[in-house]
């Protein structure tokens, strides 16, 4: 079946198997930080934006995202310059083996548009859906309340 | 993953949604939030039926009444303005623990109930809200209670459109134990009260993931009638709960450690209560 | 930072890391990225049964499907014996283990190779493969192994390295200090215990996977996510009959591994099929296939018997253990000895000390090589022992196991008698800073307010606990690593590794030492790692070698290249060498004048004397210098549901200097909280049948951001004279001490000591309430 998907603003019309998830369609579309790393709907690994919320692409058909609107990691950075997530995981360790960033990344953008001063607390729950099995979470934590500041100051546009 | 998927429909309206259904009940599902579906490893499934294209996720008010569209996601619902104004924090708290806040981002109200999940702490807490259903089947719309939708054989459900919860002036709340904090429910316990003059008038008492559905205790309910809200009601709450617990072991816990766990819950429960009436 | 670090420009600084920006920008550098057009799917039929032989096995059904190209039986694969294990050669690993073969020995094993163009026509073949099963009595229990007429899980004539196949006996390890017996019966107290530590699955985020092709003159090429780059050819070459200068194996960036990619697991399959068919192939484990059918961690049990003096002067120890290495041997012995070698040197104030036990198969999934490497379970029987010690001798744990620890400039005869899967060499501490762990950690956890206080909070009750713990860097005269640099007419450098970046950031330290050395910045030093046609050898990612030895060879290549520069620099500038040093980028000489690096390599690459400035040097231990750690739990328990809740973690480590102070405490951050997870939340539970019914993360659960209170973490440097700059390493150790730290710390609240771990709330639950009545 035909269907169209507008991933970080570029669209994309394809032929797809009606049981097609979007992680697999994602990814043979070109955008490979779309990674899977469990069956179970249980690790946040695969976390993309739809509609601006996070949602595990391994457990949503591509089908039912027919004309929406997308966001995966490629789309946040522009050319050279890093999202302050991105850059702030860059500084604080944030990055291990790096399997789980992308999911981090976005869930992260996703909470901080709703709350850009959020509390350890607000930040623990929104990302408590992406494992990490590498860094014991703390610098992770501290990179999304540094970028959060950096994204409220007064440089920051 | 589904690899034998051949067909995938988004219905305008129920009443196609229904028939289209109908037409292959055997190699049909339909799909809602999509996360139980992922977790199936089914060669059975070859069509789909997609009911988020039906748009029922709103939540408004109609006279004394909650109305809640069966795909509202989990999230949406428990942010809703509507619902937090009327129910105050008890589905804000209760569902945050829900899976994840992406899980919360796909999962619906109506998709949480109609596969009669044992550890849905959305089905436990609407079940204790003394929810109400709109339904589509065979014989078209009607309403039936939530407790009667799980009590219909499989295979016999009609299409959930709706959830209605009474804007009835009960307290509620809900506790559940789980190992880690991303994860189900080891035992969930809801509780509902109707507060009359410092006793409880009528409760909604509910254990779920026992491991199986949550479900209602009458002959805890009918022990409450009257009781006396004070410092004694939690810890009668709790006796009751563990002398008429009933449910099974399996590999998150015996049979007696859920019996043990949900008296506490249900005490913890009826602290908050206690607390939010005097 | 520390006053050492300060005087270096790139060593012990918190630079990013190299490979940082590809990652948070989601660049496509992991296996599974790699497209591959026209590789075939791998996939493999497993048997669902614990122990069993395949009396016939028809694929002809499945062969028929449309896009399945090729159906491997054992009967279409050589017959050849090796071990998965990742070890350096000869491997101290029974070699039981062939690729497909005609008996089962877990629910798991593999049966059969699928190869297909499509992933939904290899998942239908494997629905139509035909295999008849003669179904054996399995050992699904690690005590019944060696049973009298156990059922004999490994009786293939074509086995070797066993210790005693007929009791199952996989490894045997015997030692002995001194006369334990004689010195027990001189001591005042002497308490006995059992302790027991269940298994752990690695869960690294991405599964085993591999992509083999052929490159147009025939060689083999193998990408993966390996630990063991080097160890993967070599066992590929035994397995396949393929020659070692016929196979290349890469690895790019990989998703974790924590020691489950220590091991050759799922490449031969994909490399077979393309042998087969002449055809790329890729194979991916699902999670389950990871968790089920890779390797877990080795179950130990020991029983420990401490003897002490009245004073507390801790005498004789003997620790007799059993380990679970399921149904294939590799890391058998060895992870069993560092149950011992990496723990009881801790206590080198005893007159006499004895180690042994068995590891015996059970018809399990294999457990393999995984962080800690068999001194988690040492240590949890070991730490805890002494605790228990301590409070029979009513003194306070930690005073007890600081006065019996090791310190500076001490030794213990154990680092000579037990290395890994052989002898080791004697060693003595030339930085330990153990006692300002204790003191910073105890200081941090507020252990002397807290300790036996008991503090109540509603029906919850705290307590606090601590843990000693040690490791080593690198297996000594054993784990070789070597780096090759050449420098380029910018002033830059290649730097060629063989050494393994899981995740640590080890290409980063390197080059912060090659930058160091070479007075450059460190952008100048580009890091190609691990693929064993360009980069030189080395053992790979374990033993926490890549820090002290890896990190050696950089800087010996990097003191053979400074030498380089300086002679042919004074060459250049016709000035004698010793007029000349080499600093930010410049040779300058006495009397002014200079040349940079830039117009150095330039003019000797194109015009002047040229050559290309390179060298190659490598590196073996000579020592494996520990690092030490002091970790303090405080817990909070409630009393009505058993659960335990962790308030905070403290782990202070000494890892020699640490070349990157942020990527060194994202380590035993790492570690804790997997140390963490196996503590309070990480069960593995089998059928009765023996299938893993844990293996996924709905029924998995690793720990999530709010599974914990707090985590503090901090570094005290020492100077390791023999490591880069002053290093050890720090990749295990941290995974060792929360186990022993929390049952301490639980037993400190309520009194309850739990000697079987995980500590599950529903244990711990009914043995508060049999305590109350």
């Amino acid at each position: 079946m035909k269907i169209t998907l507008d991933v970080n603003g570029n669209l994309h019309e394809i032929n797809i198997d009606p049981g097609d998830y979007l992680l697999e369609v994602l990814r043979d579309l070109g955008y490979k930080s779309v990674r899977r790393s469990c069956h179970s709907a249980s690790c946040g690994t695969c976390t993309v934006l739809v509609g601006g919320k996070p949602v595990l692409s391994c457990s949503t058909f591509a089908a039912s995202v027919d004309g929406q609107r997308i966001e995966t990691v490629e789309g946040l950075s522009q050319g050279e310059k890093l999202h302050p997530i991105q850059e702030a995981i860059l500084e604080e360790g944030g990055a291990q083996c790096g399997y789980c960033i992308p999911g981090i990344v976005l869930t992260g953008e996703a909470l901080l548009r709703e709350n850009p001063d959020p509390s350890d607390e607000d930040i623990k729950l929104a990302l408590n859906g992406n494992i990490c099995r590498c860094t014991g979470y703390e610098s992770q934590n501290r990179a999304i309340k540094k970028a959060a500041e950096v994204m409220r100051g007064d440089d920051y546009e | 993953m589904l690899s034998n998927v051949k067909e995938y429909f988004r219905p305008k309206t129920v009443e196609e949604a229904f028939e289209i259904m109908e037409a292959d009940r055997e190699h049909s599902i339909f799909l809602s939030g999509g996360t139980i579906v992922a977790l199936m490893e089914s060669s059975r499934i070859e069509r789909i039926i997609d009911l988020k294209s039906l748009r029922f996720d709103s939540v408004s008010i109609k006279e004394d009444e909650i109305v809640v569209g069966a795909t509202t996601t989990v999230e949406a619902f428990r942010k809703d303005p509507l619902v937090r104004k009327e129910f105050g924090d008890f589905f804000y708290d209760s569902f945050s623990l829900v899976g994840s806040w992406q899980i919360r981002n796909m999962a619906t109200i109506g998709g949480s109930i109609a596969p009669k999940l044992g550890w849905s702490d959305v089905s436990a807490c609407l079940l204790a809200a003394g929810a109400g259903l709109i339904v589509y089947g065979s014989d078209g719309y009607r309403k039936m209670l939530l407790s009667d939708y799980f009590a219909l054989p499989a295979g016999e459900k009609p299409l959930i459109t709706h959830i209605i919860i009474k804007k009835d002036g009960w307290i509620s709340a809900f506790e559940k134990f789980s190992k880690t904090t991303f994860d189900i429910a080891t035992v969930n316990v809801a509780l509902s009260i109707r507060p009359e003059r410092g006793r409880i008038k009528a409760a909604r008492v509910v254990c779920g993931s026992r491991p199986q559905y949550p479900m209602r205790f009458d002959t805890i309910e009918s022990a409450l009638e009257e009781l006396e809200i004070n410092d004694l009601m939690p810890s009668i709450v709790r006796s009751l709960v563990f002398d008429n617990f009933t449910g099974g072991s399996n590999m998150l816990a015996s049979f007696e450690y859920r019996k043990h766990l949900a008296s506490v819950m249900a005490q913890k429960a009826a602290e908050k209560i206690k607390e939010m009436v005097i | 930072m520390s006053d050492m670090s300060e005087a270096f420009e790139t060593v012990g600084k918190p630079k990013k890391k190299l490979d940082g920006k590809a990652l948070v920008r989601g660049k496509p550098v992991y296996t599974p990225d790699y497209d591959v057009p026209g590789a075939l799917i791998v996939k493999l039929l497993r048997s669902p049964y614990a122990h069993a032989i395949i009396k016939s096995i028809d694929a002809d059904r499945a062969r028929a499907i449309e896009g399945v190209v090729a159906i491997l039986t054992h009967e279409d694969v050589e017959r050849i014996p090796y071990s998965r294990a990742g070890q350096g050669y000869p491997e101290p690993s029974p070699y039981d283990t062939f690729l497909l073969d005609r008996k089962v020995r877990y629910v798991g094993d593999a049966v059969a190779i699928v190869a297909a163009t499509s992933e939904k026509a290899a998942l239908k073949a494997l629905k139509s493969i035909d295999v008849e099963y003669e179904l054996l009595d399995p050992v699904l229990n690690m005590e019944d192994s060696m049973r009298e007429g156990a059922p004999v899980i490994h009786d293939e004539e074509d086995c070797s390295g066993v210790f005693d196949k007929s009791r199952n006996i996989a490894a045997h390890f015997e030692m002995e200090i001194g006369d334990v017996e004689e010195t027990l019966n001189g001591c005042d107290y002497v308490i006995t215990r059992t302790y027991h530590l269940d298994t752990q699955l690695h869960a690294a985020l991405e599964p085993h996977n591999a992509v083999t092709y052929l490159d147009p003159a025939g060689r083999l090429i193998v990408v993966t996510s390996t630990q063991v780059p080097f160890h993967c050819r070599r066992i590929l070459s035994r397995i396949l009959k393929k020659p070692i200068s016929e196979i290349r194996v890469i690895k790019p960036r990989i998703g974790g591994g924590f020691g489950g990619k220590q091991s050759i697991i799922a490449e031969p399959y994909a490399a077979m099929v393309t042998l087969k068919t002449g055809r790329p192939a890729r194979i991916i484990y699902t999670r389950e296939e990871v968790s089920m059918a890779s390797n877990i961690r080795h179950e130990m049990k020991y029983d420990i018997t401490v003897g002490a003096d009245a004073n507390g002067r801790i005498k004789a120890i003997s620790m007799r253990g059993l380990s679970n290495t399921g149904a294939y041997g590799e890391h058998c012995l060895t992870t069993f000895m560092v149950s011992g070698s990496k723990t009881l040197p801790l206590y080198n104030k005893v007159d006499a000390v004895h180690f042994g036990g068995d590891v015996v198969y059970t018809n399990l999934p294999p457990a393999g090589a995984y962080r800690g490497y068999g001194a988690p379970q040492g240590l949890f029987a070991l730490d805890c022992v002494i605790d228990e010690l301590a409070h029979e001798l009513k003194i306070d744990p930690l005073k007890l196991k600081e006065m019996n620890s090791i310190r500076e400039g001490e030794t213990s005869p154990i680092f000579k008698i037990m290395g890994e899967g052989r002898e080791g060499v004697p060693q003595i501490m030339k930085s330990c800073k153990l006692q300002e762990c204790i003191d910073l950690g105890k200081k941090e956890i507020g252990w002397d307010e807290k300790r036996g206080r008991r503090m109540r909070n509603g029906s919850r009750v705290r307590g606090v606990g601590c843990a000693l713990a040690m490791q080593g860097s690198g297996i000594p005269k054993v784990d070789m690593g070597a780096a090759t640099l050449k420098m380029n007419e910018d002033g830059s450098f290649n730097l060629l590794v063989g050494a393994t970046d899981i995740g640590t950031g080890s290409d980063t330290i390197l080059a912060q030492i090659a930058a160091e050395v070479l007075s450059v910045p460190l952008e100048k030093i580009i890091v190609y790692s691990s693929d064993t046609d360009v980069t030189p050898f080395d053992v790979g990612a374990y033993a926490s070698s890549t820090t002290y030895v890896s990190g050696n060879a950089v800087r010996l290549a990097a003191e053979k290249v400074k030498k380089q520069i300086l002679e042919l620099a004074a060459n250049f500038l016709e000035r004698e060498e010793k007029e000349l040093k080499l600093s930010a980028g410049t040779v300058t000489c006495s009397d002014g004048s200079s040349v940079s690096l830039e117009e150095l390599c330039t003019k000797h690459m194109y015009t002047f004397n040229q050559q290309q400035i390179a060298a190659t040097a490598s590196y073996v231990g000579e020592e494996s210098p520990p690092p030490f750690l002091a970790t303090f739990a405080e817990v909070e328990v409630d009393t009505e549901t058993g659960k335990v809740y962790l308030i905070n973690l403290v782990s202070y480590a000494d890892c020699g200097l640490a070349l990157n102070p942020i990527q060194a405490i994202g380590q035993l951050e790492g570690a804790s909280m997997q140390g963490i997870g196996w503590a309070l939340y990480e069960d593995i539970i089998y059928s009765s049948g023996g299938r893993m019914l844990t293996n996924d993360f709905f029924t998995y659960k690793v720990p999530s951001r709010m599974d914990y209170g707090k985590l503090t973490c901090g570094l005290v440097e020492s100077y390791e004279p023999t490591g880069p700059f002053g290093a050890k390493s720090i990749g295990e150790i941290g995974i060792d001490s929360p186990i022993p730290a929390i049952g301490n710390a639980i037993f400190d609240a309520t009194g309850i000591r739990l000697r079987h771990a995980p500590f599950r709330s529903e244990k711990i639950f009914f043995e508060i309430l049999n305590l109350e009545v």
